[in-house]
């Protein structure tokens, strides 16, 4: 199996936060949704994916190259979108592709062009002058216009609204129709990722939580309801997070595991993350 | 393989609840699977591709994967690398075992309610006799 | 690279006019006050701030991070600037030389050597403040680099204060013949050292 991205054993270590010997796999042609809550370490983690921070330990491969030595070959085939906006404010979008004519040896101006058009974005506008909206169409078209085999996104949907987001998710899906193509992007915001994600990779606290494909999360886990009573009667090897209430308990459950007659509701990523998050703080 | 129709996605419907019980790779497969049943899809089609698929119907592509998976497994699809997924040559006979199974399945239950409300099988053909000519 | 330098052209563009203007006006004050000096510092100043302006956006912008995503590297982001610098010290010289050309002839000598003294110093200033800069960015640097920038003549003045005899200018030739080779070296050195600085930084 291709990975498009690996990273093993990674640890980086600050004063007051460790990224603790992460391990991550995206197989080629696959869409990976990386949720954590904020402060979790998901930037830290792309930062050392880009090389932009140096880990303390481990292995981090991109398209299969290490990322320590080989990093500036495939640079060219890497699309990065960060949180943060990052472009010189006085350009406009004209300018923009002047400059990275220079910068990528395979950049197609026609690509960067239509999508301009398509985000309706004014050639002659001043970056400064942008939204955050048309600042995120503006980096995922330069992230999209040139030979990109992978694209890492570090929350590229936040701040945007629903119709913008729409749009956005929609490119990614027609990103990965080339199945040479690969997509890992982070986010808190986990109803978009939830949608198009093949594999969900979870990071609480500077460690993976789990990292499963989508699917199968949400066929294994679902939300049990009942009494307090009838939740004492229950095998713990199966309750992975409790909530109680005035009225009765919430459990997150594997719920093929559930022997009995219990009334179990489907479980969605953000259910799961919130019950996993809460079990840690208990 | 060239009896195999490259040339058009055949245009068919298939509609996914997310609030069924059932998983969706076998709402996919089992949809498709009436398709080929009912010949609405035919021996040599071509099926849409598996990311083609997961993009209109906005799920992982993980999940079509499996779908084709399971339909080639049982015989109703040809998966070939770099060409797509074909509607396999109707195999009469698993076909009809399908089917049979079906009206057995249905069979059943009404044996079953037969014997909870304590029906013969004598009225039990009678009424079936009926039924059927009265078509 | 030539796209890094491009994005600092295309930055400063349009901040740039109000410069232009205050130039022209220097350059009109200097002559009716018939001193050439104020119209030299002027050019010298402004050949040194407008790279390190170039510099504060790309900070407040985030833009390095950015750039290190893309077929760039550190070393490459520490080379334009200094080839920024470069290039904003040579148009100052070259606008001397013109204004020493036409208003000047008289003095021709001495102008072009006040002409290289710009030059010279625009780079050295560069050599000095640029790697201060690079460690610790724009807005910290700042405080920095302006006591870089008055150390020379505050260590003169507070010399003369204390009464030694500085060096006349006999003294002083021999150094006219070194320097541009010491600054061109110091130049260098200091782009050795603000790559390596730059080597290190985390981003």
């Amino acid at each position: 199996m291709e990975y498009a991205l690996t990273l093993e054993n990674v640890t980086k270590e600050y004063k007051d936060f460790k990224l603790d010997h992460i391990n991550v796999y995206l197989p080629k042609g696959c869409i990976m949704g990386f949720i954590g809550e904020n402060g979790a370490g998901k930037s830290t983690t792309i930062k050392l994916i880009m090389d932009l921070v140096k880990r303390d330990e481990g292995k981090i491969t991109i398209l299969g190259k290490d990322n320590k030595t080989e990093l500036n070959s495939i640079k060219e085939n890497i699309g990065v979108v960060m949180n943060e906006l990052c472009f010189p404010e006085n350009l406009n979008a004209r300018e923009i592709n002047k400059i990275m004519k220079k910068v990528y040896k395979t950049w197609d101006e026609d690509q960067f062009h239509s999508f301009i058009q398509k985000f309706s974005i004014a050639e002659s506008k001043l970056i400064k002058e942008y939204s955050r909206g048309m600042k995120m169409k503006l980096a995922i078209a330069v992230a999209l216009s040139h030979d990109s085999k992978i694209l890492i996104l570090d929350e590229a949907t936040s701040g945007l609204d629903p119709i913008v987001r729409e749009e956005i998710l929609d490119i990614f899906l027609e990103f990965i129709q080339d199945e040479s193509h690969s997509i890992f992007v982070s986010s808190h915001i986990i109803s978009d990722l939830e949608k198009i994600c093949d594999y969900i990779t979870f990071i609480h606290k500077g460690k993976i939580v789990l990292s499963e494909p989508k699917d199968e999360l949400l066929e294994r886990y679902g939300i049990l309801k009942c009494t307090e009573e009838e939740f004492e009667q229950v095998n713990p090897a199966v309750i992975k997070g409790v909530r109680k209430n005035k009225f009765g308990i919430e459990a997150l459950v594997l719920k093929n595991e559930l022997k009995g007659n219990y009334v179990i509701d489907k479980a969605d990523i953000e259910d799961i993350m919130i019950f996993y998050i809460k079990e840690q703080m208990v | 393989m060239n009896i195999y129709n490259i040339t058009t996605v055949m245009k068919m419907n298939i509609i996914i609840s997310n609030s069924s019980n059932q998983p969706i790779y076998e709402q996919i497969a089992s949809q498709i699977k009436a398709l080929i049943i009912s010949g609405e899809l035919n021996e040599g089609d071509a099926l849409p591709s598996m990311r083609l698929l997961a993009k209109e119907l906005r799920i992982s592509v993980i999940t079509t994967k499996r779908a084709y998976e399971e339909l080639e497994k049982e015989g109703f699809i040809v998966s070939i690398t770099g060409k797509g997924s074909f509607v396999a040559s109707k195999n009469l006979e698993l076909i009809k075992e399908q089917q049979l199974k079906e009206i057995e399945n249905h069979m059943q239950e009404i044996i079953d309610l037969a014997n909870l409300y304590g029906i013969s099988l004598e009225e039990l053909i009678e009424m079936l006799t009926l039924m059927y000519k009265g078509e | 690279m030539t796209g890094l330098i491009l994005k600092d052209i295309y930055n400063l563009k349009r901040h740039s006019k109000v410069y232009v203007i205050l130039l022209i006006f220097y350059f009109f004050l200097s002559r009716a006050n018939g001193n050439a000096t104020m119209f030299s510092s002027m050019l010298s100043i402004l050949a040194v701030m407008l790279p390190i302006t170039a510099m504060a956006y790309d900070e407040k912008n985030n833009w390095d991070r950015y750039a290190l995503t893309m077929p760039l590297s550190r070393k490459d982001l520490v080379l334009s600037r200094y080839i920024l610098g470069l290039i904003f010290a040579l148009i100052a010289f070259i606008i001397s030389i013109v204004s020493s050309l036409l208003f000047n002839k008289e003095l021709l000598m001495e102008s072009i050597i006040a002409d290289i003294s710009i030059l010279s110093s625009v780079l050295l200033l560069i050599a000095f403040v640029f790697p201060v800069l690079f460690k610790f960015g724009i807005e910290k640097g700042r405080t920095l680099m302006i006591i870089i920038l008055f150390a020379p003549t505050m260590l003169l003045v507070f010399l003369s204060n204390l009464g030694i005899k500085l060096p006349d200018e006999e003294a002083l030739k021999p150094l006219l013949y070194f320097s541009p080779v010491a600054i061109i070296i110091i130049f260098i050195l200091s782009i050795f050292v603000s790559i390596s600085i730059y080597n290190k930084k985390e981003f």
